[in-house]
């Protein structure tokens, strides 16, 4: 006779084959390589900031666009369409909510921003990064993934938040731009990697089926 | 190990279930036939583009059933 399942642990099980992909890290990953873009200063130098905004914005919709097709093209058709059950659905919609309040949020810091009316922050010499990191990546990300119930994200969000202060670190070695490749770049890149490896043993475990129903 | 799978979500697809339960196509298909005709999984067949869709979702006889099942279960092992 056996056991009855673990109910909760088999939710848990199949939720988070969702994320076997290596998709999320891949998208995460290309958006913080992005983020070099507007760290480095040669750019600053060479770009108005308005066109750099224009740059990143273009990077940062490429990646999305990446991140969908993906999820269309390569997960669905090897994994099947799924519907989680009600409490995750509101945590979906959570997500969505917060995610729409951190754009309208960002959109507001970038206008005062470029309005010089961001000025009135005190500035905390090397740990001002760090506290941009904490607000800007690892608060932001943390609540992502805990929405997502996604835990590799929490690991990133520590690594994205760090990039900015690593950056400030590296920048009297190696001046720029490389310190912005080395720190945001490199970290990046490592989360792409991760999300390659991931996405690899996806493809070998799930081969696209040639027909599959009732 | 299909009741359990399906009790878990929503609706999934027969692909996402093949993949969960490590079943072949053949043995689910079979599987879902049986508990279709009990009224315990409905069975929905679309077209998503030009490949077939076939969706499996537990009916509400199905849930309580399976509820049933799981405290008679947890009944006998006490």
């Amino acid at each position: 006779m056996s056991e009855p399942p673990d109910l909760k642990s088999l939710e848990k099980k199949a939720y988070r084959s969702t994320f076997e992909d290596g998709l999320w890290d891949i998208f995460i990953g290309l958006l913080l390589m992005g983020f070099s873009l507007s760290w480095t200063r040669l750019l600053y130098e060479m770009l108005e900031p308005i066109n750099l905004t224009i740059v990143i914005l273009i990077w940062n919709a490429i990646v999305v666009v990446i991140f969908i097709l993906g999820k269309k093209f390569i997960t669905v058709p090897r994994m099947g369409i799924v519907k989680f059950g009600p409490k995750r659905e509101a945590r979906k919609t959570h997500l969505r909510i917060y995610l729409g309040l951190n754009v309208l949020l960002g959109f507001i810091v970038f206008i005062l921003t470029v309005m010089g009316m961001m000025n009135f922050l005190p500035l905390f010499g090397i740990l001002t990064p760090l506290l941009i990191g904490l607000f800007s990546f690892t608060i932001p990300f943390s609540i992502v993934a805990y929405y997502l119930d996604f835990r590799r994200l929490y690991i990133y969000a520590l690594v994205c938040g760090c990039a900015m202060f690593f950056a400030e670190l590296l920048y009297p070695i190696f001046g720029t731009p490389m310190e912005s490749i080395l720190a945001f770049g490199l970290s990046g890149g490592i989360i792409v990697a991760i999300g390659l490896w991931f996405l690899i043993k996806f493809l070998r475990k799930y081969p696209k089926p040639e027909k599959e129903g009732m | 190990m299909i009741m359990s799978i399906l009790y878990v979500v929503e609706s999934a697809e027969f692909l996402f279930v093949k993949n969960q339960t490590g079943l072949t196509s053949g043995n689910i298909s079979s599987h879902v036939s049986k508990l279709e005709e009990a009224g315990y999984v409905e069975v929905e067949k679309s077209y998503k583009g030009k490949k077939p869709l076939t969706m499996l979702k537990l009916t509400d006889d199905g849930r309580a059933v399976f509820e049933q099942y799981r405290e008679r279960m947890q009944q006998i092992l006490k």
